[in-house]
């Protein structure tokens, strides 16, 4: 059984905190892929956090995720590295009863958290400038079953701007799905939904 | 989750691949709340998973104005209220719907769900109306309201209006529908009658627009294009928070009392989304 550990893709893998131990969290793919994973962002999965929170199992033992691929982990890990590293560029919010000198501070939080808008957004650019809708989707699967709010937000955003605007047939076509509706209910639908196709009511 | 890791996964098996039909329908939903309401509406004819996803309420809570509430139950009824979920709310309000006895009628823009108002020239105020001499009232099926304020002949002319409303945020353009002439059919064609037409090159007309926040637009224009309905546009407003209604008052007058003028007709104000093209 192959059982090397995998190659991590990210040459930026987050330092550990100096004097705390880089826990790692062992995952394995369905195709038989082991990944080693820092616990801060294992614990971005839902699933994998809950799984650990129930079972207070030591971390020693490959956590099987048969629903997911070796390509798909290792974009959605590089995907929730990323997004920690720039969640952290932002300082916690300052709480309410500041003093003045810390509302000031307050100024450098907006310049921080406008900064990291815009690493956001030049990231996501490039994480998916090269993925082919295929990938795509395998990504919303497992980010769906690994249960990851942020990413899965993110796919789904992504695709309805690959599909915006364009006809029934592409979006049939990016999906691969065949419509499964009976001629009458085809009819049905389109008269159920006539009031979003209507001229516009001017004057 | 078992922990069982041998479940017949071996060596020669191929790498599982995501069956590609198979997004679950909460990720279609999620997919589909990006979308402005037709294109959702268009991808339900996908399949059965796409309908079903498209009938999702938390989709339209979103789409829905922050003031949804305020406004249903100004144009529903109790039961209507009770039974409908969100998408056919949605879908109701994307159609006119006639409220304050008839006198006023509101729509959601459809793909941005954008609020827009129109007020009847019944629900106006105009100075003399009452006196036929100046001022009758034509039906006409030209007007939404199936009815309109034509002017004779005048020296003041000053046509009030006041709105109280829970606008959602966002700023907002207000127009009068005004025409000069007096249309009619006749076998089929439309006639324009200008034989009262007049004054409106001598001087322009004023309109006025403030609210209770203090806010305050006001600008001149010439009433020209005889024949056409033409909104005019009055001035902008802008609301700031949610939940605060707003009081409205405006103003189309043409005092100078140095000439007379006529032939006018007063169809209706429009409120809209500024964003929202004509």
């Amino acid at each position: 059984m192959a059982n090397g550990e995998n190659q991590n893709p990210n040459p930026n893998p987050i330092e550990a905190t100096p004097g705390a131990a880089a826990r790692t969290i062992t995952l394995k793919t369905a195709d038989g892929e082991i990944f080693e994973v820092e616990e801060a962002v294992a614990m971005e999965f839902g699933t994998v956090k809950s799984f650990f929170e129930d079972d207070a199992v030591s971390a020693t033992k490959p956590m099987p995720l048969p629903n997911v691929s070796g390509s798909a982990l290792s974009r959605v890990i590089t995907y929730c590295r990323r997004s920690l590293e720039i969640r952290s560029m932002i300082p916690p919010a300052t709480s309410e009863d500041a003093t003045a000198a810390e509302a000031v501070q307050g100024e450098g939080d907006l310049e921080a958290e406008k900064a990291a808008k815009q690493e956001r957004k030049e990231f996501e650019a490039e994480f998916l400038k090269d993925e082919s809708n295929e990938d795509v989707k395998e990504l919303i699967l497992a980010a769906n079953y690994l249960n990851i709010k942020e990413l899965l937000d993110f796919l789904c955003r992504s695709v309805a701007l690959r599909i915006q605007n364009k006809s029934v047939e592409y979006a049939r076509k990016f999906f691969g799905i065949e419509g499964d509706y009976t001629p009458e209910e085809e009819a049905q639908i389109r008269q159920e939904y006539a009031w979003a196709f209507e001229g516009v009511d001017e004057d | 989750m078992g922990a069982n890791m041998s479940a017949g996964v071996s060596d020669t098996d191929p790498p599982l691949q995501p069956r590609l039909g198979d997004i679950p329908e909460s990720c279609i939903a999620s997919v589909l709340m990006f979308l402005d309401p037709p294109e959702i509406c268009k991808l339900a004819r996908l399949n059965r998973a796409f309908r079903g996803a498209s009938g999702a309420d938390f989709i339209w809570e979103l789409k829905l104005p922050t003031n949804y509430r305020y406004i249903m139950e100004k144009v529903f009824d109790e039961e209507t209220m009770r039974k409908l979920g969100k998408k056919d709310v949605y879908a109701r309000l994307c159609r006119p719907n006639p409220f304050d006895d008839g006198t006023k009628e509101i729509w959601l823009h459809k793909s941005t769900g954008g609020v827009c108002l129109a007020i009847s020239s019944k629900a106006l105020r105009i100075t003399g109306i009452d006196d036929r001499r100046y001022w009758n009232h034509l039906s006409t099926e030209e007007s939404r309201f199936h009815t309109v304020a034509y002017l004779q002949q005048i020296w003041w002319l000053q046509v009030d209006g006041e709105f109280e409303f829970q606008f959602p945020p966002g700023t907002y353009s207000l127009f009068f529908r005004l025409q000069l002439g007096r249309s009619s059919k006749r076998l089929g064609r439309r006639f324009c009658n200008h034989e009262h037409v007049h004054g409106w090159d001598i001087k322009p007309v004023k309109f006025e627009l403030t609210t209770s926040d203090g806010q305050h637009a006001v600008s001149q224009c010439y009433l020209d294009n005889p024949g056409n309905w033409v909104q005019y546009h009055a001035g902008d407003f802008v609301v700031k928070s949610t939940n605060a209604l707003v009081n409205i008052k405006f103003s189309l007058t043409q005092i100078d009392c140095t000439h007379t003028k006529g032939g006018l007709c007063v169809d209706s104000v429009f409120i809209r989304p500024t964003s929202v093209g004509k």
